[in-house]
């Protein structure tokens, strides 16, 4: 009777782990948001791409890419690097709001920060492109760029 | 006899709380936004930009590309037809208020003044797209923008006075087919 009864006590605090475990995981995986692409052509054979990465992996991938990798970075780019951290991290502070809207004809760009992403929606005559990259995402990904400077 | 002050303290606790809770918050200055409309009517097209000016002041100092470093342009890398912009700001400004600029020809005419603190330049073309063409400057916005080295222009300083200055419509173009309008406000639409 005692040893079912230890055995259910360590069963519960497994459980109890477990669940604690996967709400600390949600938690961090809901703060960081998802990334996600959506390409769909308007053909009847057309390609239809649809990718969604929790925003958590990244800065967890570009640790693992080499320093020597990401000094590969053009310079041009690199010069935008401070730039682009610093307008993540702002852009993270400020209510959301539409940055851009072109409306052409039929076709149609909008770039908004939404819910703590930048989201970027095209829709014109030949395909729909959704694009949304956590805020979050962005500065740490820049971050782990512009630590990976060239030599000299 | 514990138990009274007991109660008493969180009932003092209590009121402290209900209190503090109706104080007014403490209002966080409210972000301003710069906005650029575009419309043309002809083709359609619509531009619609809102910049929180907040972002703008964070972003312009980490900028290093050729022409902008550190919210700064170099002035010698744009083509001023050798106007000394300096010695021009402080010839207007030296003008009582009135128009002291005006061209008329056959096509257009062209009008500039100087208004309550503000340099206003004003083209009306009579043939063709039939623009009329309306830019209001703030002197404290041109101050700012001249405040740095004297070879460059201090755009960074420029958006801190914009986020300053009140609500005003700085450039306003509209044409038969085109209208411009850049403007800046408390609000992040356009509505």
């Amino acid at each position: 009777m005692r040893r079912n009864q230890r055995g259910l006590t360590t069963l519960s605090a497994l459980l109890g782990l477990l669940g604690v475990s996967l709400l600390a995981t949600g938690a961090v995986v809901y703060q960081f948001g998802a990334v996600e692409v959506t390409v769909e052509e308007k053909t009847p054979e057309g390609d239809r791409v649809r990718l969604w990465v929790p925003g958590v992996l990244a800065p967890v991938a570009m640790q693992l890419i080499p320093d020597a990798e990401l000094r590969r970075l053009p310079p041009e780019a690199r010069r935008f690097l401070p730039a682009v951290r610093a307008a993540a991290e702002e852009l993270r502070r400020v209510p959301d709001f539409v940055l851009v809207e072109v409306e052409d004809g039929n076709e149609r760009v909008r770039i908004e920060k939404r819910h703590g992403a930048l989201v970027i929606d095209v829709v014109s005559d030949e395909e729909t492109v959704h694009v949304s990259v956590p805020l979050r995402v962005v500065t740490s990904v820049a971050r782990r760029l512009e630590s990976a400077r060239p030599a000299g | 006899m514990k138990k009274t002050l007991s109660g008493l303290a969180v009932a003092v606790l209590a009121a402290a709380a209900a209190a503090l809770a109706s104080l007014p918050a403490q209002a966080a200055p409210a972000d301003r936004w710069l906005h650029v409309k575009v419309e043309d009517s002809k083709s359609g097209e619509k531009v619609r930009v809102n910049i929180p000016l907040r972002v703008a002041e964070q972003v312009l100092p980490a900028i290093h590309v050729d022409v902008l470093q550190n919210g700064r342009i170099k002035v010698r890398e744009i083509e001023t037809h050798g106007v000394d912009l300096r010695a021009l700001l402080e010839a207007v400004r030296g003008l009582d208020d009135g128009e002291f600029v005006t061209v008329e020809s056959k096509d257009e005419t062209v009008r500039v003044s100087k208004e309550g603190g503000y340099l206003i330049a004003r083209m009306q073309e009579q043939t063709g797209s039939q623009d009329d063409i309306t830019v209001k400057v703030p002197f404290a916005l041109i101050d700012a923008l001249l405040s740095g080295e004297p070879d460059e222009l201090n755009i960074l300083a420029a958006v801190r006075k914009l986020n300053e200055l009140g609500d005003e419509v700085y450039v306003h173009v509209t044409s038969r087919d085109e209208s411009v309008r850049v403007w800046v406000d408390s609000k992040k639409t356009m509505e």
